[in-house]
């Protein structure tokens, strides 16, 4: 019974945990595959011809990177908001 | 390489724009238009008005309050559990204000500012609003009022999930809104909370990212967090669990709206963000000590005996 009662606390410390993980990961999502975007479709020298679907991927990319940034400020701004600094 | 800088600095000048302004313009922002006093007075019926003399008596004994609470402003708990309640964090004290804004209850000059917050009272028979600093002054003047007085009423603070603060020494939940305000509301009346996660976040499926971000803070905030705290306390997991799955995603305006039949109750299912809060622009404004908030940034709720009713 013991044994039960310790196993099923911790299924929900590590469920509670996973979840924070998960929903503090969030708005980092956009930044990581922004940045992987444009480490994939790098700028190209002067005078190149960029390939196919770089200025897309580029666009695409900058627009997740900056949008996730905006999305971590905002979100400090909640907390701070929440700790009563503002 | 130049250009690419070049670049990066217009989109940083871009990011710290659509930080000053209001950061969570995505957000479905509302004003909030508060019934104008010739409306109110225009609805005053003949027999039913409140003398002018009336209304300065309470309003001027309202002033002379000592600003003690003068409510249990602990939230009410069915559970033998010790826990600290999702109270909002007290205003921080911040330096002498440069407002002339000041409400007329604040009393001592001398007193270091508590920031932006207070009760606004719409009264029938009065074209001016009743504004108070402190949450024990407005409700001593609240108890003061004839039954059926009041057709607008607003309490601008700190909020949280199931609680709001007027100022750090007085908040309510919504027994305390009931118990408080039980006969004093005129049919048709509003009752405004205006501040942070006042309202549940809903069932509705949005998809505006600030609504999900401002969702997502909520449920660290006010379970992840004082679970864990919980737990490190020696609280069993399945209490601490069972307490915040319930605690997080309170509803103040319609829990109070079930108190008070009859009366529409407004809360935020968002952070409300209000721009002039922002650390220096509430200064350059001279909004310091503001006791109703101008913008807000959030999604606002509202109910009706329990019913979700338009905002």
């Amino acid at each position: 019974m013991l044994y039960q009662r310790g196993g099923s606390e911790a299924m929900s410390d590590l469920k509670a945990l996973l979840e924070l993980l998960l929903l503090a990961a969030v708005p980092l999502l956009p930044i990581v595959a922004g940045r992987l975007l444009l480490r994939k479709f790098p700028k190209t020298e002067a005078g190149q011809a960029p390939p196919h679907g770089a200025m897309a991927g580029r666009l695409i990319g900058n627009i997740l990177f900056w949008c996730g940034i905006l999305a971590v400020l905002l979100m400090l701004l909640f907390v701070l908001n929440y700790k009563g600094v503002i | 390489m130049t250009r690419d800088r070049v670049n990066y600095i217009a989109m940083l000048k871009f990011l710290v724009l659509a930080l000053v302004l209001p950061p969570a313009a995505a957000l479905s922002a509302e004003m909030e238009a508060p019934p104008s006093p010739a409306t109110i007075a225009d609805e005053v019926p003949a027999g039913g008005e409140m003398g002018m003399q009336d209304l300065a008596e309470f309003y001027d004994n309202a002033g002379r309050g000592s600003g003690a609470p003068e409510m249990d402003i602990a939230p009410s708990r069915s559970q033998p559990v010790q826990y600290t309640a999702p109270q909002p964090k007290s205003v921080p004290v911040t330096p002498p204000p440069v407002s002339s804004n000041k409400a007329a209850s604040s009393g001592a000059a001398e007193e270091k500012s508590t920031g932006a917050h207070g009760v606004t009272i719409h009264v029938r028979g009065s074209a001016e609003p009743l504004i108070f600093r402190k949450g024990a002054d407005a409700a001593a003047a609240i108890r003061k009022l004839p039954d059926g007085s009041i057709t607008y009423i607003q309490f601008y603070g700190h909020g949280a999930p199931g609680y709001q603060t007027v100022d750090p020494a007085y908040g309510l939940g919504s027994e305390d809104a009931g118990e408080l305000l039980k006969g004093k509301m005129a049919p048709g009346a509003t009752l405004q909370f205006s501040g942070c996660n006042t309202a549940s976040i809903g069932t509705e499926t949005r998809i505006n990212p600030a609504f999900g971000l401002s969702s997502i803070t909520r449920r660290i905030l006010y379970f992840s967090i004082p679970y864990f705290q919980d737990r490190f306390d020696g609280r069993s997991a399945e209490e601490a669990r069972e307490f915040w799955e319930d605690a997080w995603n309170k509803d103040l305006a319609q829990d109070t709206s079930l108190e008070l039949r009859g009366t529409r109750v407004c809360g935020y299912r968002t952070f409300g963000l209000v721009p002039e809060r922002l650390p220096g622009v509430s200064h350059l404004l001279g909004r310091e000590e503001a006791t109703s908030p101008g913008y807000v940034a959030g999604v606002r709720a509202c109910y009706i005996n329990g019913v979700e009713v338009k905002p």
